[in-house]
């Protein structure tokens, strides 16, 4: 039956269909025949044919590129204004990007050459820096660029005409129609008579402490007043305004016909470009007063340095000179502004100024009160009595050598003390009271002799004589001093017998040989 | 607040200055005209039906022929003035080379030809004829006097209430 049927021609099968069938299978050949591409059929079909095509080995953007191209070339070749104003919101936006990495990037170069440079503000701004935590350029840009905007425009390219206007509170507005007119006819006027091209557009005046900024848009600019140096962040401000003002109000403002009232809604755009930099407060900051403060601190604390210095300098040099063999520092005091040195010094020792010159300190700074001194360190040989212990501790043989040094000098045949000689008698007390204390503290016994000497080269009775009234006075001098010494001492006159210094030489040296010595005995 | 662009034209000491004068409160000084070509004064208008109107009213330099008119003032005008001295017939031949100017320009916008120095009656030198001439190329053609008044402020008035009706932004 199968095999019957396929032999019979299709006109006679398809009359066999059922008659719906048949209608249903005309309906499909008509639509056959009838078929092509409309650009209907192909509006349909080509957003999922593009994204399919895009999928293989070969896609289909690949493809379009240079078609692309073509055509962005052919548009802008016939209506470059097309192109320009649809970029117009996005460009401003890459072109701000792009720029402030740069401006990132000098700014960093500026901070490192900044670092480099000194200068007393900026040790100040970086002290800020350091103490608020905010970045150095910062605080540099903060307080070389000051500056307020006065008054916000937005003008209507075409007619000139304002149509919004922001102020500050408190800011005092011109008539800002005629402001506004006038400022468009100013620019032309500066574009007419330097012959600029039509795209070159005056964006920036400067006049006195004002200046203007105008940022233009296809339909509309924005022009800020700023009292003082405009940041350069005012600029990407209008920028950003002028843009929005476009992306919200482009078709009004391109249809414009005088009427302002739509434009209520760009006030909001043109308040954020109301920036201003803070100065600081009214009157500015006490720079003088901080500076002469300044200056006399620095004077202060330089003269407090300069006197701890001289200070350590002083005691250093009085230590060393105490420690000279030979010399005995007995005081050091300030007398009329000027640092006065009582010593004892041996004829034998380096003198004051030697020592002085030795250790770099200037001689002049002092006043030195010098009185002669036989030194045990260089003349040795403290007597210790026959029967004292064997060991006597070194630090009192110490005080008994420098005890036995001190010399106090009288007057030519006399038992007057010479002028001066207090400060040898009070060190000569110290030394004896310290060695008796120590002594005991030993468990020794110590006496001491005043031996009181005369000048001359013969023993004879007015020496013994005037060398026991010297022994004398010296006692009841240590008397007054320290009344309880006395158990200690004994006064001996041995006139000529034990010359302190030689007693045929200068009168200088002989003169210590008017004097009583001391002469610690260990028991 | 509807606000408008009027520019004033004409010819050198027709007057143009005086009537701005007689019809606003000036705050620029003049002296703009000498240096930029322009100077812009502000007028609050109200119109026969009680709406306001601001003009913005551009006083342009005095001109012999269009070719000398900085036509980037022009820009963005809803309407003009065309003035001529009624005791100078040349200005009056130099008001219509300007309105014919200014036609091919700026079609549809509004103007009017303001006959300037009426009250000079012994001077005057143009004929009701020859104003009527003119007509055409310039639209109405009113007489004033800025020195007396008179017709200045029928004339602000007259054209902001066309410019008004015929928006040309």
């Amino acid at each position: 039956m199968a095999d019957r049927r396929a032999g019979r021609p299709i006109d006679e099968r398809l009359r066999e269909l059922d008659p719906r069938e048949r209608q249903n299978l005309d309906a499909l050949a008509k639509r056959m025949r009838g078929a092509r591409l409309t650009p209907r059929l192909v509006g349909e079909t080509l957003p999922e044919a593009v994204l399919i095509g895009d999928e293989g080995s070969r896609p289909l953007s690949r493809s379009m590129t240079g078609i692309t191209e073509r055509a962005i070339a052919a548009s802008v070749e016939d209506n470059p204004e097309a192109l320009s104003t649809a970029l117009f919101p996005i460009i401003g936006a890459a072109i701000r990007k792009a720029l402030n990495k740069m401006l990132a990037e000098m700014m960093e170069s500026m901070n490192s050459g900044l670092e480099r440079a000194f200068s007393f503000k900026r040790l100040g701004w970086r002290f800020e820096s350091w103490k608020t935590g905010t970045p150095f350029v910062e605080i540099v840009l903060r307080e070389t660029l000051r500056y307020r905007v006065e008054h916000v425009f937005l003008i209507h390219s075409k007619t000139g005409l304002l149509l919004r206007e922001a102020s500050p509170p408190g800011v005092v507005s011109p008539d800002s129609d005629m402001v506004a007119s006038m400022l468009e006819a100013v620019r032309e006027y500066i574009k007419d008579s330097l012959a600029l091209a039509k795209t070159d557009a005056v964006q920036s005046i400067r006049t006195g402490s004002y200046a203007l900024l105008v940022e233009d848009g296809p339909y509309a600019s924005i022009a800020l007043f700023v009292r003082g140096s405009p940041d350069p962040s005012l600029r990407n401000a209008a920028q950003e305004a002028v843009e929005t003002i476009h992306l919200r109000l482009g078709s009004r403002l391109k249809s414009f016909s005088g009427d302002v009232g739509p434009f209520e809604e760009a006030d909001p755009a043109l308040r954020r470009c109301l920036l201003s930099q803070d100065t600081r407060a009214p009157g500015g900051k006490p720079v003088y007063a901080i500076v002469a403060l300044s200056a006399i601190l620095l004077a202060a604390m330089t003269a407090v340095g300069f006197g701890i210095a001289a200070a350590r300098s002083r005691e250093a040099f009085e230590r060393a000179l105490d420690e000279e063999p030979g010399i005995v520092l007995v005081d050091s005091r300030r007398s009329r502004g000027r640092r006065v040195l009582r010593v004892l010094r041996d004829p034998g020792a380096a003198t004051v100024a030697e020592l002085a010159e030795g250790m770099g300190v200037d001689a002049a700074a002092f006043v030195v009160e010098e009185e002669p001194y036989w030194s045990p360190e260089l003349r040795p040989g403290v007597p210790v009595a026959e029967d004292a212990p064997l060991v006597v501790p070194e630090e009192l043989l110490e005080l008994a050598r420098r005890l036995g040094g001190i010399v106090i000098l009288f007057e030519q045949d006399s038992g007057e003390l010479r002028t001066g000689q207090q400060a040898a008698i009070r060190a000569a007390g110290d030394l004896l009271s310290e060695l008796i204390g120590k002594s005991r503290a030993y468990g020794l016994d110590v006496s001491v002799d005043i031996v009181g000497h005369a000048a001359g080269e013969v023993q004879d009775e007015a020496g013994l004589r005037v060398s026991e009234e010297r022994a004398q006075k010296a006692l009841a001098m240590f008397a007054e001093l320290n009344a309880p010494l006395v158990d200690y001492v004994r006064p001996v006159g041995v006139g000529v017998a034990e010359p302190v210094a030689p007693t045929d030489g200068a009168e200088d040296e002989r003169a210590l040989n008017r004097s009583v010595t001391f002469k610690a005995i260990f028991r | 607040m509807i606000k408008k662009k009027l520019c004033l034209l004409g010819s050198l000491g027709v007057g143009k200055t005086s009537l701005i004068r007689k019809f606003v409160l000036n705050v620029y000084s003049e002296t703009y005209l000498c240096t930029v070509g322009v100077k812009v004064d502000k007028k609050i208008v109200r119109l026969r039906d009680g709406e306001d109107v601001i003009l913005m009213i551009w006083d342009m330099e005095g001109q012999d022929d269009f070719s000398s008119l900085a036509d980037t003032y022009l820009r963005g005008l809803s309407g003009y003035l065309c003035v001529a001295d009624g005791t100078r017939p040349e200005t009056l031949r130099t008001a219509l080379s300007i309105c014919s100017s200014m036609n091919s320009m700026f079609q549809g916008v509004s103007s009017s030809l303001l006959v300037n120095k009426c009250d000079l009656t012994d001077r005057w030198a143009v004929t009701e004829e020859e104003c009527h001439d003119l007509a055409p190329g310039c639209g109405r053609i009113l007489r004033t006097s800025a020195k007396l008044g008179i017709g200045v402020e029928e004339a602000f008035v007259d054209i902001a209430g066309r410019m008004v009706e015929r928006p040309h932004g």
